[in-house]
């Protein structure tokens, strides 16, 4: 057995990037602007666990959401950007449904250099709805962070109904094999098993660790069935969690370091917009 | 990584039905608390959950770990609702059994049900705390087979008040009520415990909440180790904002009082 420590993570020669977080909204009208003091405490959790930049995302857009209120969340990512450059980085989150979807990516990710998409459930990575904003990112060689999973209990199925599960990401993948698809925390709740299973059918996809699932043996068998060069460092909120999860991986230097960030970096290098 | 050595309050050997675990048996659990400076664990058998007769598990555990009697303080495991358990809390209180551990939605008996406040009695009779864990895994990704329930938290803090005379330890805890809330009065006034896996020391700092509402004595470490992975625990406590005194408590001191150690 491996277990790194913080020292480990401090020593990397490049930053370690968290490449799946998010920014809240202040007060409960879902349009409402950045909430600076959680927004600072990201950052405050950063430091304390050696977290270089993390790219975000506005949380709880739920169900139909529709232009104003995708477009304001994106706008809370801007802040948060602006109020932290060096530190966070911006995901533009869409409902692939909305006829503006297409416009909202273009004002943020090339406009505003918003690293690429984030999707929620909605709808399906492999549904046709979907397709045009993948052919975008793909021309743009921009990742699409995809919130996804396999839910077991009936409860979480039934409120995520049109969640991405890992052979859905199969489907994309196979279509769009240019696209650089991240299906989002592998402990976000749901059978990870299952979902590395079919992740060994889609070998352009990606696959962040985020999630507040610990389980023991999880990212070690998710290398076991991707291989190091496909695994993202990701917290989703779970930050002494997810570190441990990095530093108990049985990794070797380099594998601990591609885990870390540059696998993420790669990907943002790719970026041709 | 710290030079307080830790009691990790919440392990297990042994066997999970649902899904296959690694360095499950005494020999690895000791590789995993030698590297991390565990002086003793707390270890219940993950078998003895789902066994209809879960007494066999706690005699497995006993078997494998007295080699190391100084390095592992066990947990009994009991069902209320099973034939016999009075005879087998005996046996394990004789033994050495530090503490009962139950699993009522595992078992099927309800928490604040008559089969429930006989076995609180008998614990407390012995001596002995009673662990229950707030899940074992995330009904998020439940086998199909496996419990839909988790524990109702409000339900043991209503239990506890029944048996004034008993101490609870809830593993696997959730306490993340915001400050200030009237879910903390009435955990002051009885006598739970919390092992801190499942909280934070950042953002929600669910754990400084809870050492601010309850005190640091009230707060145990624990691993959950071999279902979850070790590290999560020990960078919540390193990077949690409290003095040493507080860790020390955290980490040992509290476990130690605990467990009459």
């Amino acid at each position: 057995m491996r277990y790194r420590t913080l020292d480990h993570v401090k020593r990397l020669d490049h930053p370690v990037i968290d490449c799946h977080m998010h920014v809240r909204h202040r007060g409960e009208d879902w349009r409402g602007p950045l909430d600076e003091e959680y927004c600072d405490g990201i950052i405050d959790a950063n430091d304390r666990l050696g977290i270089d930049v993390s790219c975000v995302a506005p949380i709880r857009l739920t169900g139909d959401r529709r232009y104003e209120d995708f477009h304001a969340g994106n706008d809370r990512v801007r802040e948060a950007m602006q109020r932290h450059p060096e530190r966070i980085k911006g995901w533009c989150f869409v409902n692939s449904g909305d006829p503006k979807a297409l416009d909202e990516i273009t004002r943020r990710v090339r406009d505003e250099r918003f690293i690429g998409v984030k999707l929620y459930n909605q709808y399906r990575i492999d549904e046709p709805v979907v397709e045009p904003i993948i052919e975008r990112c793909i021309e743009w060689q921009v990742p699409i962070l995809m919130h996804a999973g396999r839910p077991t209990d009936p409860a979480t199925r039934a409120r995520q109904p049109r969640i991405s599960q890992a052979d859905h990401f199969v489907n994309a993948a196979t279509r769009f094999p240019e696209a650089l698809l991240i299906e989002g925390h592998i402990g976000g709740g749901g059978d990870w098993e299952w979902s590395l299973k079919h992740l060994r059918e889609a070998p352009t996809v990606y696959l962040d660790i985020s999630g507040s699932v610990l389980d023991e043996w999880m990212v070690d068998r998710a290398v076991d069935a991707l291989g190091i060069d496909r695994l993202l460092f990701a917290t989703d909120m779970t930050f002494e969690g997810s570190m441990g999860k990095a530093l108990d991986a049985d990794l070797d230097d380099e594998g601990f370091s591609k885990l870390m960030g540059a696998n993420f970096q790669a990907i943002l290098d790719r970026r041709a917009v | 990584m710290t030079a307080v050595r830790p009691i990790d309050c919440n392990a297990f050997l042994g066997n999970w039905a649902f899904r296959r675990l690694r360095r499950n048996d005494a020999q690895e659990l000791l590789a995993m608390m030698d590297h991390f400076g565990i002086t003793q664990a707390c270890v219940a058998s993950a078998d003895a959950i789902l066994y209809r007769d879960c007494h066999a598990g706690n005699e497995e555990i006993f078997e494998e770990t007295r080699k190391h009697a100084d390095r592992f303080w066990l947990y009994a495991t009991l069902n209320p609702a099973y034939a016999g358990w009075e005879r087998d809390l005996a046996s394990c209180a004789e033994r050495g059994f530090k503490a009962v551990r139950l699993y009522p939605y595992y078992h099927e008996y309800a928490l604040d049900g008559a089969d429930a406040s006989r076995i609180i009695d008998a614990a407390t009779e012995a001596g002995l705390p009673v662990s229950i864990p707030g899940r074992v895994v995330d009904v998020r990704q439940r086998h199909w087979m496996d419990t839909k329930k988790n524990l109702d938290v409000d339900q043991l803090i209503r239990v506890a008040g029944d048996h004034p005379n008993a101490t609870f330890l809830l593993t696997e805890g959730l306490l993340n009520a915001p400050p200030g809330d009237d879910f903390w009065s009435k955990v002051r006034g009885v006598n739970v415990y919390v092992e801190m896996s499942r909280m934070t020391s950042v953002l929600a700092n669910s754990i400084g909440t809870t050492i601010d509402e309850l005190g640091a004595d009230r707060m145990l470490f624990g691993t959950g180790f071999p279902f979850k992975t070790p590290s999560p625990a020990f960078l919540k406590i390193q990077i949690l904002e409290a003095d040493a005194a507080v860790k020390q408590q955290i980490l040992s001191e509290n476990a130690k009082r605990l467990f009459g150690a």
